[in-house]
């Protein structure tokens, strides 16, 4: 079997079991009902706190509240999605196991139950734009070549997401129950560090400048651009579309390459100290 | 019912508190995660509301709902749960056969989840308050306490219900408490007040945080007032009228899900 058929191979497998595990516990409309609510009603609460002190009026800030927030969403869900796997395939369903001493590499794995959130998250923001579009009076104001812009960004920043998947993931192996609290809190994190809800010039200092560190801001202020004319983070808002996505693209080179060697890492010390099988969550 | 019945089952309400309060702080990393990860949504909301050039009594607002969201997700996680948590793992079927009330199990883990989570709650608010330096003018203290503490016996007494509710659900206890979390926050108003939500607000009423976080806002803040949703005198109402029935509902379930476990079988059964 060629080497790209393999890796397709295993990355079906990995994703067809993560879909069966997030949706086959009930039927399928109560599973899309489960699977919206929570981020729709995150998308609300935002959309209330704004028009609550805009006092109903629309300003150029709703639709990029609104893209930011849709944009987190992938960022909460596929990174949760790939680290919990680790704590719940090893604490709950004891496969962890089973997966190492297979022959699926645990990077093709983890990929492909991430990307089983990545697709339930996509029908979530997509849903919660549309929303905004339709009954908030969301417009698009794109730059020229969006349609060309939009599904690369789209791609390059989608694949940011799995590589911060993996850290977090490897960070998993070497820990114990503590993951989940981690992998919740990283979500939190990003949240306020990547300008998702509010610009992150807002805080400080030294915490208003490490956003632009992380591929996501990059990812998420490009998005506004390409959709609205113009993102909200002072660093980026003369910054050419072009320039964006070089620098989203060398940011993702440079976090691969240090991720990818801490993943390889972790693994390596997780099988010297017993850790693949350690159960701590009862 | 007699003398040592009556003991028996203080014991084992004792008994069943104890871990919620002691063993629960032993877990360093559940005390910190318990404080950080309502703080951060704390920071998240509070700072957008900033942004917004929204009044110092919205940042508070969202710093009591964050500090409040610890008892919903106490009440989902520890108490909800827990019946199927402790079916799983094999107490079930003990608590059952001992010779006490299984209310008291459930009123033993409510009283220590109150205490633990109090503590959290507080370390949220204290937090929350010196980030962004919170004024606070406090109304009546007396009603601001009766609110506080209404609210806590009705929420618990919700949460002793649908831990029978869950249990009859079997399997999908995890997932439920993951569907009832984000979306009672919308509709509670835990980060804005839920005026708001207009007609939505009466429906939602029927969960304690919502009214009860109402009635603390308005005894709290300058502003509280001018958003509150009902007066504080018929908040109060509704919440001694929540906490009658939830606690009668949930000795209603109790033994109705005991009989169809028993009936059925089921009290042993693992991962359904």
């Amino acid at each position: 079997m060629g080497i790209i058929k393999k890796f397709l191979n295993d990355f079906k497998s990995s994703f067809y079991l993560g879909w069966k595990i997030e949706s086959n516990w009930t039927d399928p409309l109560l599973f899309l009902i489960y699977s919206l609510a929570k981020p729709l009603s995150s998308a609300f609460i935002l959309i209330f706190m704004y028009m609550i002190i805009s006092q109903g009026q629309m300003n150029e800030m709703l639709p990029h509240l609104i893209i930011g927030n849709a944009l987190h969403l992938y960022t909460a869900n596929v990174l949760f999605g790939m680290a919990w796997t680790v704590i719940d395939d090893r604490e709950f369903y004891e496969t962890l196991k089973y997966v190492y001493i297979s022959p699926v590499s645990m990077f093709q794995f983890l990929a492909g139950r991430g990307f089983a959130k990545y697709l339930i998250t996509t029908i979530s923001s997509f849903i919660i734009i549309i929303f905004g579009f339709i009954f908030l009076n969301v417009r698009f104001t794109p730059i020229a070549s969006w349609y060309i812009y939009f599904p690369i960004f789209l791609f390059v920043g989608s694949i940011s997401l799995f590589i911060i998947g993996y850290f977090f993931a490897g960070i998993n192996f070497l820990i114990s129950r503590q993951g989940s609290f981690l992998t919740q809190s990283a979500a939190g994190v990003f949240l306020l560090l990547t300008g998702a809800i509010f610009p992150i010039d807002t805080f400080p200092g030294f915490l208003g400048k490490v956003g632009i560190y992380i591929p996501q801001t990059i990812w998420i202020d490009g998005m506004r651009k390409i959709l609205l004319g113009d993102g909200w983070n002072s660093f980026f808002i003369n910054m050419s579309i072009n320039r964006m996505l070089s620098m989203l693209i060398i940011e993702n080179i440079i976090y691969f390459i240090i991720i990818f060697l801490f993943f390889n890492f972790s693994l390596k010390i997780a099988r010297q100290r017993g850790l693949i099988d350690q159960r701590t969550m009862g | 019912m007699n003398k040592e019945y009556i003991i028996r089952n203080l014991k084992a309400i004792l008994g069943r508190a104890y871990p919620r309060v002691i063993a629960a702080n032993r877990e360093y990393s559940w005390i910190i995660a318990d404080i950080i990860l309502p703080l951060l949504s704390v920071i998240a909301y509070g700072t957008l509301y900033k942004f917004l050039g929204a009044s110092k009594d919205f940042l508070g607002f969202a710093v009591l709902g964050g500090a409040m969201s610890a008892f919903w997700l106490n009440v989902l996680w520890d108490m909800a749960s827990q019946l199927y948590w402790e079916k799983m793992s094999g107490n079930l079927q003990l608590y059952i056969l001992s010779p006490i009330s299984l209310v008291s199990i459930l009123l033993g883990m409510s009283i220590g989840g109150m205490l633990a989570t109090s503590l959290r709650a507080a370390a949220t608010l204290i937090v929350g308050t010196l980030i962004f330096k919170l004024d606070f003018s406090l109304i009546n203290i007396t009603q601001l306490l009766l609110v506080f503490f209404l609210t806590l016996a009705a929420l618990y007494g919700l949460g002793m219900m649908l831990a029978s509710l869950y249990l009859i659900w079997g399997r999908e206890a995890w997932h439920l408490s993951e569907f009832f979390q984000e979306p009672v926050y919308l509709v509670s108003g835990m980060y804005f007040p839920v005026k708001f939500l207009g007609k939505v607000g009466f429906f939602s009423s029927l969960i304690p945080l919502t009214v009860g976080l109402d009635g603390l806002r308005q005894l709290l803040f300058k502003e509280g007032a001018t958003f509150g949703f009902l007066s504080v005198n018929i908040e109060i109402l509704i919440l001694i009228i929540l906490t009658v029935i939830y606690a009668l509902l949930a000795i209603y379930y109790l033994k109705k899900m005991e009989y169809l476990a028993r009936k059925e079988g089921k009290l042993t059964i693992r991962w359904e």
